[in-house]
């Protein structure tokens, strides 16, 4: 495109109209106003949750009330009218409503400590089926954990892979799962996957050869050790170039770290694992500034950002960044501590703690402390409207 | 509270009406989805930590407010799924809704435009609204969309590179007819 084309639309985009919405602020504050402390979505709350909230509560009412009573029969001797003491008990009760309303919004806040592109709690009866997709260039496999609270079994739900990813419109279909059914034994470590007659797993050697790993994927979390493959009429499956096969081994995944694939096309952003087999922790958290534009796979700590790698433990290491970060927005900061975190889980520890980061609150995250490495990557909550 | 809502009102309202109105193309639509950003701004105003302005802010929040409607739809029925395929939907969807008034009194050349933006993908359309619509600059664009600078350019750069291709596409198809 050249210069003067991209000049004459960048003008005609610039000469489009204006919009303007043609009712009134009082008609504004009447279809807000109703709306304002209304929670936004209702949640199952987790067992956990409830003594916790409670706590918070009573807390709130005790400091309310507690300097009240303290206080007041020096306010009935200062009362000299009735008025006074109508209007003492407005206030007071103004309070009261405020505090609740402001125990419930951090209710809400509590409550939906969810990351951009992770998930640390199930709420409730959800359950997680773990699923994936490829990227365009069927280079990397896109974890996924779909979240369900259906009343379903977890096999009946593992059923339902491929029409949940055909559901939400996933980019880079796979035909591994069509017409497949699950049945998991948790007992035995081991499950049945059920497949038709004339069942492929598509063209191609690297979607091929990628799936023995998808299938790890989707049920180690779960503890799984075997996949038993069973077609309806009984013959032995042929899986292309794999040739006939009756069970794939389940393995742990390797070291990895996660960077942000982001899919233009289908204005789709994930965060992807990458191998770093034979690399240290700090290593790979030094990775995370290396993109492949290739592949459209985006870096999540800018080049620039200085950080600082130390494990404490096996379980527990903090993550130091220099002065650079104060310049990062918010949004890049919570995506480069989501992807810290998930390569923290790949590399077995529990927590990390940030350092040197300005605020101790962005997104959801109080940094003041450590966090604790996240439940699942690249959330969808197949429940919602 | 009423305040808040108030001053934002009187700072943005009209300019935060016409980006959702120019994502979505759909007025009463726009109006659903600009109360559902006032309600999020009243619950959240107070966990605003004045770290981005508030005009960036809250079109944070009219962003996502669209994409979380947008994204709804799609789940909610697969019928519409040719519109929220946002990779196809230019080739796809004719658009049946009428010009807004505002649009259909001013030039071809506008209405055109009109038509092509929906051509793009929605991150495309996102940052050509408030570049050039709003005439927002890249680090306020970026900041509203969560992107990187440089995604910006990449993804204004690609924008345009899609009108430009329907505005000759067009073009030639009107000088075939004219022969």
């Amino acid at each position: 495109m050249n210069k003067m084309d991209e000049e004459y639309i960048k003008k005609q985009l610039k000469n489009m109209p204006k919009v303007n919405d043609d009712r009134t602020k009082e008609e504004w504050i009447e279809r807000v106003q109703p709306y304002k402390y209304k929670r936004e979505r209702t949640r199952k709350k987790s067992p956990k949750m409830i003594p916790i909230l409670s706590t918070v509560l009573l807390i709130g009412m005790m400091v309310l009330i507690i300097p009240t009573i303290i206080q007041e029969p020096s306010s009935v001797q200062e009362q000299t009218s009735s008025t006074h003491y109508d209007d003492h008990q407005v206030d007071q009760k103004a309070n009261v409503d405020q505090q609740l309303k402001s125990a419930a919004r951090n209710e809400e806040v509590t409550e939906h400590k969810e990351g951009e592109y992770v998930m640390f709690d199930l709420h409730g009866d959800e359950q997680v089926v773990y699923g994936g997709i490829f990227d365009q260039q069927v280079q990397y496999i896109i974890p996924l954990a779909f979240v369900s609270s259906e009343d379903h079994s977890l096999s009946e739900l593992y059923t339902e892979l491929d029409s949940y990813i055909d559901e939400f419109d996933l980019a880079s279909k796979i035909p591994y799962f069509k017409d497949t059914a699950f049945s998991i034994n948790m007992d035995e470590k081991n499950v049945t996957m059920h497949v038709p007659d004339d069942y492929s797993i598509g063209e191609g050697s690297a979607v091929q050869g990628k799936f023995e790993e998808m299938l790890s994927r989707i049920f180690y979390p779960y503890e799984i050790d075997q996949v038993l493959l069973e077609s309806s009429n009984g013959s032995p499956v042929t899986l292309g170039k794999k040739g006939e096969l009756d069970s794939i081994t389940v393995h742990e995944p390797v070291n990895e770290n996660y960077k942000l694939y982001d899919d233009e096309t289908h204005d789709q952003r994930f965060m992807v694992p990458m191998n770093q087999e034979d690399k240290t922790f700090a290593e790979a958290i030094e990775d995370l500034k290396n993109d492949e534009q290739d592949y459209s796979i985006q870096n999540t700590i800018p080049q620039d950002v200085d950080v600082t790698v130390t494990c404490e433990s096996e379980e527990s290491c903090s993550i130091q960044f220099q002065d650079t970060v104060a310049e990062l927005p918010e949004q890049d900061l919570i995506v480069a501590v989501e992807s810290i975190l998930m390569t923290a889980k790949s590399y077995g520890f529990d927590e990390v703690a940030f350092k040197g980061i300005p605020n101790d609150a962005i997104g959801s995250y109080n940094l003041s402390e450590p966090i604790t490495v996240p439940l699942a990557v690249n959330p969808i909550y197949t429940n919602e409207e | 509270m009423d305040y808040v809502f108030e001053e934002l009102y009187e700072k943005y309202h009209q300019d935060l009406f016409q980006f959702v109105f120019y994502l979505t193309r759909d007025r009463t639509l726009t109006e659903d989805l600009v109360q559902e950003v006032y309600i999020r701004v009243m619950r959240s105003y107070n966990s605003f930590r004045g770290e981005s302005s508030e005009k960036t802010w809250l079109f944070s929040i009219a962003r996502n407010v669209t994409i979380d409607y947008f994204r709804a739809q799609k789940r909610k029925n697969n019928l519409v799924t040719q519109f929220f395929d946002w990779s196809k939907k230019g080739d796809f969807i004719p658009d049946h809704k009428p010009l807004p008034e505002e649009v259909a009194i001013k030039n071809e050349e506008s209405q055109e435009m009109y038509a092509y933006l929906e051509k793009c993908t929605v991150d495309q359309r996102s940052v050509l609204i408030l570049r050039f619509i709003q005439s927002l600059s890249i680090k306020e664009t970026a900041a509203i969309l969560g992107f990187s600078e440089s995604k910006v350019k990449t993804t204004q750069h690609r924008g345009l590179k899609v009108l430009k291709t329907h505005i000759e596409s067009d073009h030639l198809k009107g000088e075939a007819y004219d022969e």
